[in-house]
């Protein structure tokens, strides 16, 4: 094998798997006679090849019908959860407004590369980056396993990690949330509820089956169990998290719920909003800093930026609808 | 129609190619300016498939390569050739005004 043809046979990695196992020899061989006279490997076939993998890739997992719509959901959800996961990493980031207010099993412990890290934020990272690799690239069985982590990382952070010194039962991160909100003394346990109907509900989704009334119903109900665990965990938020939680929610739940879409990419996007929204309402509110027409700046700008984000994507699935390999 | 494309129509134009005959004969009838890469080429080929404009027509395995054929088909033609008179309407737009005496 030349050193082209094992860069050539990298490059067709690019391909969905079922779409390499039809194709992938024809293609290999048409770049190989393409470039024939070449001793080095031709940089315009590999990146060419890379992109029509991924695009191949991107419209597997907004197969018809309503590809766009789905695409446009997907990435709305994709952009919502790494912007607020970015914004928190911020949050986590700014050691000096947040090491004297967190309880201690969060607490920034760790430092690298300058970054002050939490052994619970870096499960949070692991998990979210994996899943939103694994929704990039389609994998979906991966993006979910990689969301039930995250949640079962945040479920066990609720349960099992007291830290001294909040008033909360079980002394978490719910419990600071609650007592820098409200003075009455109230148990956490139900800022897991949002967390393991979510769980349920991926795990209830069956493989692109097409739902019927009664799955409909079942998961408008359970997305308004989510929206309602999540107001009554963040309830006396404000500032721009606030709002964006409050807009974009409900709406993401509902767009989930009564789509007749595959409704797992956006569902597995959701433990990260879960998990990022409290780091990133902490970030807000501690930095007394910040103006409150910043906050409106920055609301404006993440909303802008989902819409944009869904609208590209769903361009894209349109304008660029796949064929399938040819039964000769 | 992008020139990609619209190249790879007229390659077939003259009889079934595999995919590199393709990329060669779109090189020439373009003279040299239209270079497709394979990536570039097999998602146009699927897209032409997908509307039924081309279609896979045999294969066969030279020197340890697998080559897979492919013809234009009759709507194939008609599209290639709908696409070809829009262009010489737009170029006879300009070519009119800058030699009107010529082009009359």
């Amino acid at each position: 094998m030349t050193p082209s043809e094992r860069i050539y046979r990298a490059a067709l990695a690019a391909y969905p798997r079922d779409y390499r196992a039809a194709r992938g020899d024809e293609v290999l061989g048409t770049m190989l006679d393409a470039t024939e006279a070449r001793r080095l490997p031709d940089v315009r076939e590999v990146g060419a090849v890379v992109a029509d993998g991924y695009r191949r890739r991107v419209l597997a997992s907004v197969t018809p019908p309503h590809g766009a719509l789905r695409a446009g959901a997907a990435w709305a959800a994709f952009a919502l959860a790494v912007l607020t996961a970015a914004v928190a990493v911020v949050g986590v980031m700014r050691e000096d407004h947040l090491a004297t207010s967190l309880p201690a099993s969060l607490a920034p412990s760790l430092h690298v590369l300058g970054l002050a890290i939490s052994p619970w934020f870096a499960a949070f990272a692991v998990t979210s980056i994996g899943a939103l690799v694994a929704l990039v690239t389609s994998a979906r069985r991966a993006a979910i396993a990689f969301a039930q982590a995250g949640v079962a990382v945040q479920v066990w952070e609720v349960a099992f990690r007291p830290a001294a010194g909040f008033p909360g039962a079980h002394g978490d991160f719910a419990a600071y949330a609650w007592t820098n909100v409200s003075t009455l003394p109230r148990e956490p346990w139900h800022w897991v509820v949002p967390s393991l109907v979510l769980a349920a509900c991926i795990a209830v989704s069956g493989p692109r089956r097409t739902p019927g009334i009664g799955l409909r119903i079942a998961r408008l109900v359970v997305s308004l169990v989510l929206v309602a665990g999540l107001a009554l965990a963040m309830d006396h938020l404000y500032g721009a998290v606030a709002g964006l939680a409050i807009v974009l929610l409900p709406l993401l739940a509902a767009a989930v719920a009564l789509s007749p879409l595959d409704p797992r990419p956006a569902l597995a996007c959701v433990p990260l909003l879960v998990t990022a929204l409290p780091l990133t309402w902490t970030y807000v509110q501690a930095d007394p800093t910040t103006p409150a027409a910043g906050d409106l700046t920055v609301l404006a700008g993440i909303l802008l930026g989902i819409v944009a984000f869904a609208v590209a994507g769903a361009a894209s699935a349109h304008r660029l609808r796949g064929g399938t390999p040819p039964q000769s | 129609m992008r020139e990609p494309t619209y190249f790879v129509l007229a390659a077939l134009l003259d009889g079934r190619l595999h995919g590199y005959g393709i990329i060669k004969r779109a090189a020439e009838l373009s003279g040299g300016r239209v270079r497709i890469t394979a990536g570039t080429l097999y998602g146009a080929i699927d897209r032409l498939i997908e509307r039924g404009l081309v279609a896979p027509d045999g294969e066969e395995i030279v020197s340890g390569r697998l080559r897979r054929y492919y013809r234009i088909t009759g709507e194939g033609e008609r599209v290639v050739g709908e696409e070809a008179a829009r262009l010489r309407a737009a170029a006879e737009v300009v070519v009119h005004r800058l030699r009107p005496a010529e082009a009359s």
